[in-house]
């Protein structure tokens, strides 16, 4: 029988409907394949678009939760934050195995399994990424007071993060804003935060700081120049445990 | 404070100065600890720590790590702020550290405060100035985040036990291994001074601890725990003197960390070491090798150094060193041997051992899944098999895994022919420095840096 490849948004709702179509389908899960690369074509397969749809994706979520918890739920997000092309399958895969060997809350204990594992290691590679991000992100005070970090992730980093920054700074006006996907997340003082897409983003305001953020900015790199010991000076070391990838926008390396 | 008078100096300089004299203090760990915001203030913390930056030496930064003030009336020798230095003097006004932590945390440079000082006329009245600072911070500026203050030996306990209030960690520097080395090194401290405050604070924990099983919301005692760090390296101790303490530290004062910290040679005394080669780093990384053993792989002090062998292998990791004492254990079948006996396993560490055990409940394992759970092979495809087949033909002899454990760099071992039936030794000579150099680089990878903060599975 030929394979089905259900082609899907990049999105969670994308993936996980394409995951209840992918059930909806009774093709056999050996037979399906979902896949969020819309100009790859393999030969012998059926091209299936995915509709996002709310509700599919509601229903999908609960039953994730209801079979392998909220903690490997969560995980299942963390995958779907993936750069990877091939999260979307190895989502579906790894649904399928919990699902059919009833692996409940066990689920990414399965790791001899190719899927688990592969949707184990993208995770496990976006919480990382998310780790180092919640360090390295850099605040700049603009003359309104708003505090504004531009960041430049692989993964999907921005959505997993705010919540962090939300709850850190729940009095202060802030955005974040992700330079390759043009995406920003916003934080008014006291209220939710929330995601959109700006039709431009002036980098030329946004270099209009303060005296008084210069005036940090600079007591900042004076401390981390002095807070060196000479002796045991390892510039090898700095660059393993921060990579310059991260370093674009960061104060201390302007 | 007549004279703390400073001719004035700017915050710039006086960050400085501040910074300069607190680097030298080890800890700068933000993790143990975890409290979400109030919604009032500002900050939170996270019980993994965050590191927020790494200086030129590679150490993490995660805390505005400054001392309240260089001045002090002690003249320990190691230190750089002795009394009888003639160093520029200054101190941070209680304002100027609150403005400096919340506008670095505000634009998230740091995880929050290390604090920590040089002795104004007594112990206690450095330690009132602090907790003015500190309390200021917490109840003016509203600040939530993580806060590490050093307790200083001597200080009357009211303060200590108000200080650890409102504060995430204490800690006390244990300075140097032995009452003798203190006695040589620090004429002003003593062992005994040093142990008191230590002491409180475990109390403090504990009591806290138990109230909060009562009351719910019951204030917490240094909820992050206490820490404390050693010198090596400036006194003649050896490493089993050493791991010895430390593991007396953790038995009995329910330490969550003891840094060590390699002697720099910041002055010159006639009874201090000279140091030609630089700062013992290696041996202080050994020291951490055999503090993580302590802590997570369940090895005893004794099982990896005695009287008759005190110091560290230098070729060697201890966990590589004390495989290779114990030959008679393996190699261990990865799909049955307990957990316990995973971790005594060189290349296993304790995520790809709890992996394993997790795993081979649904099926068996093989050298490949090993590969994707995290086993570092080329260490420990010695001491395992997988369904009872070990990876290459090996011998199980001392002398040739240590020499093929030394040329590592290569997935297999350089002189292993993989799918041939011949395998061929290279003679190791005193004078062959095949591969050490290569090592010694590697030794830097200094784990303990930020392996606190590794979050995930």
């Amino acid at each position: 029988m030929q394979t089905t490849v259900f082609q899907c948004e990049d999105s969670v709702e994308g993936i996980l409907t394409g995951v209840y179509d992918a059930y909806a389908s009774r093709l056999g899960h050996d037979n399906c394949k979902l896949s969020i690369d819309e100009t790859e074509y393999e030969l012998f397969c059926v091209y299936k678009k995915v509709m996002p749809s709310a509700e599919k994706t509601a229903k999908v979520i609960r039953t994730l939760r209801k079979e392998f918890g909220e903690e490997n739920f969560q995980r299942i997000c963390y995958g779907l934050a993936s750069y990877e092309k091939d999260k979307a399958n190895a989502v579906y895969k790894t649904i399928v195995t919990g699902l059919k060997q009833k692996l409940g809350y066990r689920i990414f204990e399965h790791l001899s399994d190719p899927y688990v594992m592969r949707l184990f290691a993208l995770q496990r590679n976006v919480g990382f990424e998310l780790m180092h991000w919640r360090g390295f992100i850099r605040f700049k005070e603009l003359e309104s007071g708003v505090l504004l970090a531009v960041f430049n992730p692989k993964n999907q980093i921005l959505p997993l993060v705010m919540p962090h920054f939300a709850d850190r700074f729940p009095l202060e006006n802030f955005l974040l804003y992700d330079e390759g996907r043009n995406l920003a997340g916003i934080h008014y003082a006291r209220k939710e935060w929330f995601l959109m897409e700006p039709e431009f983003f002036d980098k030329e305001f946004a270099g209009h700081v303060t005296d008084d953020e210069k005036y940090y900015q600079e007591l900042f790199k004076a401390f981390q120049k002095t807070i060196e010991i000479k002796a045991r000076t390892n510039p090898k070391l700095q660059m393993q445990m921060l990579p310059l990838r991260f370093r674009g926008n960061m104060t201390e390396f302007e | 404070m007549e004279y703390l008078k400073d001719g004035g100096l700017s915050l710039m300089e006086k960050l400085n100065i501040l910074t300069d004299s607190a680097k030298y203090d080890v800890a700068c760990t933000s993790s143990g600890s975890e409290r979400r915001g109030s919604g009032n203030g500002m900050g939170n913390t996270i019980s993994g720590g965050i590191c927020h930056s790494f200086a030129g030496d590679g150490r993490c930064i995660s805390l505005l790590k400054v001392l309240f003030t260089n001045h002090c009336v002690y003249d320990c020798k190691y230190c750089i702020n002795r009394r009888s230095n003639d160093v520029r003097r200054t101190a941070f006004t209680p304002d100027e550290l609150c403005e400096l932590t919340m506008n670095f945390y505000r634009r998230n440079y740091i995880e929050g405060l290390f604090l920590s000082s040089g002795i104004i006329k007594n112990p206690t009245y450095t330690m009132e100035l602090i907790y003015a600072a500190v309390w200021k911070l917490r109840h003016v500026h509203k600040f939530e985040g993580y806060i590490h203050v050093k307790a200083i030996p001597g200080a009357d306990e009211l303060v200590i036990q108000k200080l650890g209030m409102i504060v995430d960690r204490m800690s006390v520097n244990l300075e140097l291994p032995t009452a003798e080395g203190l006695r040589n090194l620090a004429p002003n401290k003593t062992r005994e001074t040093i142990l008191k405050p230590m002491r409180q604070i475990q109390n403090g924990i504990i009591q806290s601890k138990n109230e909060l099983v009562l009351y719910k919301r019951a204030p917490q005692f240094a909820p992050a725990g206490q820490s404390t760090q050693m010198i090596v390296g400036a006194t003649p101790e050896n490493d089993y003197h050493i791991v010895s303490v430390a593991e007396a530290l953790y038995q009995k004062f329910g330490l969550k960390r003891v840094f060590y910290s390699a002697y720099v040679d910041v002055n010159e005394d006639k009874d201090l070491p000279a140091l030609p080669g630089g700062p013992p780093l290696l041996r202080e990384h050994r020291l951490y090798q055999a503090d993580f053993l302590m802590r997570f792989y369940g090895f005893a002090a004794k099982e990896l150094l005695s009287e008759s062998k005190p110091n560290f292998n230098v070729l060697l990791d201890p966990k590589c060193d004390w495989a290779l004492r114990h030959l008679e254990l393996f190699p261990m079948e990865i799909n049955r041997v307990s957990y316990k006996m995973l971790l005594r396993i060189p290349g296993i560490g304790v995520k790809s051992a709890q992996r394993i055990v997790a795993a081979r409940r649904m099926a068996n394992l093989d050298f490949e899944h090993l590969k994707k759970l995290g086993v570092v092979l080329k260490r420990a495809l010695y001491f395992i098999t997988c369904n009872g087949k070990m990876m290459y033909r090996t011998k199980i002899e001392e002398d040739y895994i240590m020499r093929n454990l030394l040329l590592t760099d290569h997935k297999a071992p350089a002189n292993i022919v993989v799918n041939g039936q011949e395998m061929t030794y290279k003679q190791m000579s005193l004078f062959d420095d095949v591969g050490f150099y290569q090592k010694e680089e590697r030794f830097r990878v200094l784990e303990e840096l930020h392996s606190s903060k590794v979050s995930g599975l």
